[in-house]
């Protein structure tokens, strides 16, 4: 931030802190809200930073009115953001009230999740007068539309922060119409002046020089830059040479372009792009020592500060020394360097799991250090290669062993995952998360069905309205052959849970599929009726069309290869051939077919043929020489030709000139031999339910050849 | 598929052979007995199980259902068997696999494989949950159902079929000759020749009133000691799947030989594809069939015959009573049923064999 923008914002958080005291004083039923609005690098979160610091600063004045700030700003998006919220207010309190027993219970394992949010709830309702809230970005801590359950947690909570809490409130980023009509609004600019910034020589250090060469080239250029902008330049200046940059500042109008080439520049730098990498791991503000465990190995200082100065700023307030990344900078960074370090990713959460594990040892007696070192090791223990609940670090929520539970599962160690959530349910008997997903994970080694069925359906009694339980539940009964209680526990899902898109695609969606490959088309049926025809899903187009067909007996069915072909085209149209014209000439007939034997010289196929006005034809065998059916596949190559039984394709015959007319195949490449193999028994429906869509993909496509053969005859 | 016709005999052994075309189900019935099922299938024509529906229809709860291997046409549908029965005991010696609709490349196969995977699933997650349910059979073991006593021929106990750790389900087949008082039947399953080979070194092939003939009449599954030993009635049901068709006609072919051993085979429904077409493509021989849809330089040509698309049978069912003394007592088709005899007629079965008393019995000489 440059010191001209950071005076202009102090200037006006001083303004807030003022009305803001001068407003509870006349009104204290309805406390105020302050809604800070701009855009992405106004320095909305320095603004609250501001703020924090004043009001730290007059609580402990005898002349100003004794507010304590408890300024929220937890990692956005993350499954422990609610976590992170809590924790945040558990420190602060912790800090500013020696007595109270508030943080203590927030981080004690064995109190229920709600019950830490009621005695927050209390708290806050009881010191009202002596505190404000500071919400950085609330309504950006969980995803839109659709979330996870932790999301959905996250979102509860954040609402439950900005609508439920009557305390003096200032928020940053957008909140929801009805809050946002009692707000009072404060506008940020954009930062603005960076050219007496730049020319600041103690804000730059070592790379003075470079800041002022760049003033003094790109003059009033920067005007229209942010201090972001100008920082990148300067890295990039530091890196290429300041000429370099004057020169070809038009092709840097961007923050990603410069990104891009200031890591460009450095791509032999192997350990150098690893530990700036590993720097947009770290949540929040990097304190020094810990830039210097990330940064340890870069011997090059110049280097060090570039990063420092250019891809970080300093943080103000409480955290002043520490430095950190913009969230623009890390998307940027992210986008260039994931495919090269990607599969590094978790080596490196582990090698930060175990700096903050082992900073406990020397933290540990301070309350604020256990608290970030303890939560920030879990954190980065669940996202390393090998997900673990850490030795000797403190859990405060059972969703901390939740979430190791859910990346243990993604990795695929479903045993190890059972131990955590076996756990987790110790711990909280009441966590219906837990229960339902240690069912899961013991379903999908396909290990002792009733307890699996025990841990659905307590996970079911607990929380009745989440529809992900319930499309698990019954599809663990399909799985397990056990049809008519899946329909009855679809039935009483439908008691439960409110019509609506997450219905028929979470519920309705996964047990039709998963019904099909269970053969229960009269189930299926019953569950797509219920999803209303313009709702909008392929895949549901799809089933229902299918199931269409073969109600009807559709004889198209045996020749249609099981990939995803959308409702209007399902055995309308051509899947690779123009139904009306090929090459200007115009297509007499057409059908849909499959090789069903290839004997030493025949080829034996199912064709179904459809006629000028779609109407398909009886199912007919039609044999071709092995030589013909070569010739005529367009886009299969003959050396292919020993494999092409069970193979789909299309068969044309199209007009030529003088009245002669001319047959030609195409095909998918799609083969019936193929197997599609599942790597266990109980969620292999689902796997499949996910790869309808993707099943092209899973077989091997021939190599187009040319069209010379539909010319050359 | 119309059950309509099917009157059991209070007094008599009642062996019902279902099959319309796809699917097979065998269910027997002596007068004390409940029914004992051998096979059960799912019909997409009626989309019910037939077995289901008839035992449903005639409120007769059965004892037993053996299941003789995993192929779709002889395990489809148990699981609605094994819901509507709670105290039903399922009889089989094939590994339970994990349920995968594995081959399935287009949406019929998909449904198919679908209805195999939740009849293995169900019978799966019984064996767990209630494991006196189900029940295993192997070479020489017997089961007692009331007066009927029901004896296992293949596989032995241990038995490994295939080079690989499933093998094919054929190869796991079972079998079985059930005996009430002096009559005795035999049904053969699937179980193809070297299972045969297999059972004749264990066991001599005796004489039964019935014989199922294994695996549709194809050709590998026939053995010449099994039918040299004078079979009373022989009968076959089809199976259709695509290209699959049996029992084969051509010369050569199962049908073919196992004539050559009796003088009649009684088939409980022609395969579909030659449904609607009856004697004219039966003398055909396959090759003569293909060669009248030939793709010509000229275009694509359908030249000649135009094959229906294959539906299934409304019909098919046989349905035989024979007394204590093993002698026949009724035998009733179904509409579509047929008895198919060789045009020289050279053997002759030491068998009762009767021509079929139901209403459209057809002869093929």
């Amino acid at each position: 931030m440059d010191l001209a923008h950071l005076s202009q914002l102090q200037k006006e958080s001083r303004r807030v802190y003022s009305q803001l005291n001068d407003h509870v004083r006349e009104d204290r039923e309805r406390e105020p809200v302050y809604l800070v609005r701009g855009g992405a690098t106004t320095g909305k979160t320095a603004f609250l930073r501001d703020l924090a610091t004043q009001f730290a600063e007059g609580s402990r004045k005898k002349s100003s009115p004794k507010r304590v700030p408890i300024f929220i700003s937890p990692p956005v998006r993350q499954e422990d953001t609610a976590q992170k919220a809590i924790l945040d207010i558990a420190v602060q309190i912790h800090s500013h009230f020696a007595n109270a027993e508030l943080p203590q219970n927030i981080c004690d394992v064995h109190l229920k999740w709600q019950d830490k949010v009621n005695l927050v709830a209390r708290f806050l309702e009881k010191e009202s007068e002596n505190l404000v809230l500071l919400l950085d970005e609330p309504l950006a801590w969980s995803p839109r539309g659709e979330v996870d359950f932790f999301g959905e947690k996250t979102r509860e909570f954040a609402n439950f922060l900005m609508l439920d809490v009557n305390v003096p409130k200032v928020i940053t980023g957008e909140v929801s119409q009805p809050l946002k009509r009692r707000c009072i609004e404060v506008d940020l600019k954009e930062d603005s002046t960076p050219k007496a910034w730049l020319e600041f020589a103690s804000n730059w250090g070592v790379l003075a020089p470079v800041a002022k060469e760049i003033s003094e080239g790109l003059g009033l250029s920067l005007s229209r830059c942010t201090g972001l902008h100008v920082r990148m330049l300067v890295g990039l200046a530091s890196v290429v040479g300041a000429k370099t940059v004057i020169s070809e500042f038009q092709d840097f109008k961007t923050r990603d372009s410069l990104v891009e080439r200031i890591l460009h520049e450095w791509s032999g730098q192997e350990e150098l792009l690893k530990a700036i990498y590993s720097a947009t791991l770290i949540r929040g503000p990097l304190p020094q020592d810990i830039f210097d465990f990330l940064f340890h190995e870069i011997s090059d200082l110049h280097q060090r500060e570039v990063v420092r100065s250019c891809l970080m700023y300093e943080v103000a307030g409480n955290d002043a020394g520490a430095v950190e990344m913009h969230s623009s900078t890390k998307q940027n960074i992210f986008a260039y360097l994931s495919s090269r370090f990607r599969g590094e990713q978790g080596a490196l959460h582990e090698n930060i799991a175990r700096y903050y594990q082992g900073l406990l040892r020397t933290k540990s007696t301070e309350f604020a250090g256990l608290v970030e070192c303890s939560s920030e090791a879990f954190y980065h223990y669940s996202h390393s290669d090998h997900p673990q609940v850490p030795d000797d670090v403190q859990a405060f929520f059972t969703d901390q062993l939740n979430i190791v539970g859910k990346f243990l599962s993604y990795k695929g160690r479903y045993e190890d995952a059972v131990q955590v959530y076996e756990q987790s349910v110790k711990w909280d008997p009441d966590d219906d998360y837990a229960h339902h997903y240690l069912g899961y994970n013991l379903d999908v080694r396909a290990q002792n069905p009733a307890r699996v069925e025990e841990e659905y359906t307590a996970a079911l009694r607990l929380n009745p309205g989440a529809v992900r339980w319930h499309s698990h539940y019954i599809n663990f009964l399909l799985s397990s052959g056990r049809m008519l209680d899946a329909e009855i526990a679809w039935e009483k899902a439908l008691e439960y849970l409110p019509e609506g898109n997450e219905i028929y695609q979470t519920l309705h969606k996964e047990v039709a599929v998963a019904a099909v490959y269970m053969g229960q088309t009269d189930f299926v049926q019953r569950v797509l009726r219920n999803i209303p025809d313009d709702f909008r899903d392929d895949e549901i187009h799809y089933l229902k069309a299918m199931i269409r067909k073969l109600r009807s007996g559709s004889a198209v069915l045996e020749v249609l290869p099981l990939s995803y072909v959308p409702d209007d085209r399902v055995g309308r149209q051509p899947l690779k051939m123009d139904r009306v014209l090929h090459e200007g000439h115009q297509l007499q007939l057409w059908g849909l077919g499959v090789v069903e034997e290839v004997t030493r010289d025949q080829v034996l196929t199912k064709v179904v043929f459809f006629d000028g006005k779609d109407v398909e034809g009886d199912l007919e065998e039609v044999s071709f020489s092995k030589t013909e059916f070569t010739a005529r596949l367009t886009e299969t190559s003959y050396e292919r030709v020993r494999s092409i039984e069970g193979l789909y394709f299309e068969i044309g015959k199209y007009f030529l000139p003088k009245n002669s007319s001319k047959p030609m195949i195409k095909s998918k490449g799609v083969s019936r031999r193929k197997d599609v193999k599942g790597r266990d028994a109980a969620r292999y429906v689902i796997r499949r339910l996910d790869k309808v869509t993707d099943f092209d993909r899973l077989v091997e496509r021939p190599k187009l050849a040319p069209w010379r053969y539909a010319q050359s005859h | 598929m119309n059950l309509d016709g099917i009157e059991p005999d209070g007094e008599a052994l009642n062996i019902v052979v279902l099959g319309p075309g796809f699917g097979e189900s065998i269910l027997v019935k002596s007068p004390k007995s409940p029914w004992v099922v051998i096979d059960s299938f799912f019909s997409a024509v009626t989309d019910d199980v037939p077995p289901l529906r008839f035992l449903k229809r005639g409120l007769y709860p059965p004892e037993f259902l053996f299941l003789s291997h995993r192929h779709e046409d002889h395990i489809g549908g148990a699981e609605a068997l094994i819901d509507h029965y709670p105290d039903l005991k399922v009889v089989i010696n094939d590994q339970l696999l994990p349920a995968q609709p594995r081959g399935a490349t287009n949406f019929r196969q998909l449904q198919r494989a679908g209805r195999k995977n939740a009849a293995l699933a169900r019978i799966r997650d019984l064996k767990v949950r209630d494991s006196g349910r189900v029940l295993d059979l192997h070479q020489g073991e017997n089961l007692a159902c009331h007066d009927l006593e029901i004896s296992a021929l293949y596989p032995p106990r241990g038995h490994i079929a295939g080079k690989g750790k499933a093998g094919h389900p054929n190869d796991h087949s079972s079998p079985l000759r059930i005996r009430w008082k002096q009559c005795e039947i035999m049904l053969g399953s699937d179980l193809e020749r070297k299972g045969w080979q297999a059972v004749h070194r264990w066991q001599k092939p005796a004489r039964a009133v019935l014989f199922k003939v294994p695996h549709h009449s194809s050709k590998n599954a026939q053995s010449k000691e099994e039918l040299e030993c004078g079979h009373g009635i022989l009968v076959t049901t089809p199976y259709t799947l695509g290209a699959e068709c049996l029992p084969r006609l051509e010369d050569h072919e199962g049908l073919a030989f196992i004539l050559g051993f009796g003088n009649a085979v009684h088939l409980t429904a022609i395969p579909y594809k030659l449904k609607g077409t009856h004697g004219r493509l039966l003398k055909r021989s396959r090759r003569q069939i293909r060669d009248k849809l030939i793709f010509s330089d000229r275009g694509v040509g359908r030249k000649g015959l135009k094959l229906k698309a294959p539906k299934e049978m409304t019909h098919g069912w046989i349905h035989y009573s024979f007394l204590e003394d093993g002698r026949i007592k009724s035998s009733i088709g179904s509409e579509g049923s047929y008895e198919i005899q060789a045009e020289s007629g050279s053997r002759t079965s030491q068998g009762g064999s009767r021509p079929h008393q139901g209403r459209k019995s057809t002869k093929w000489r």
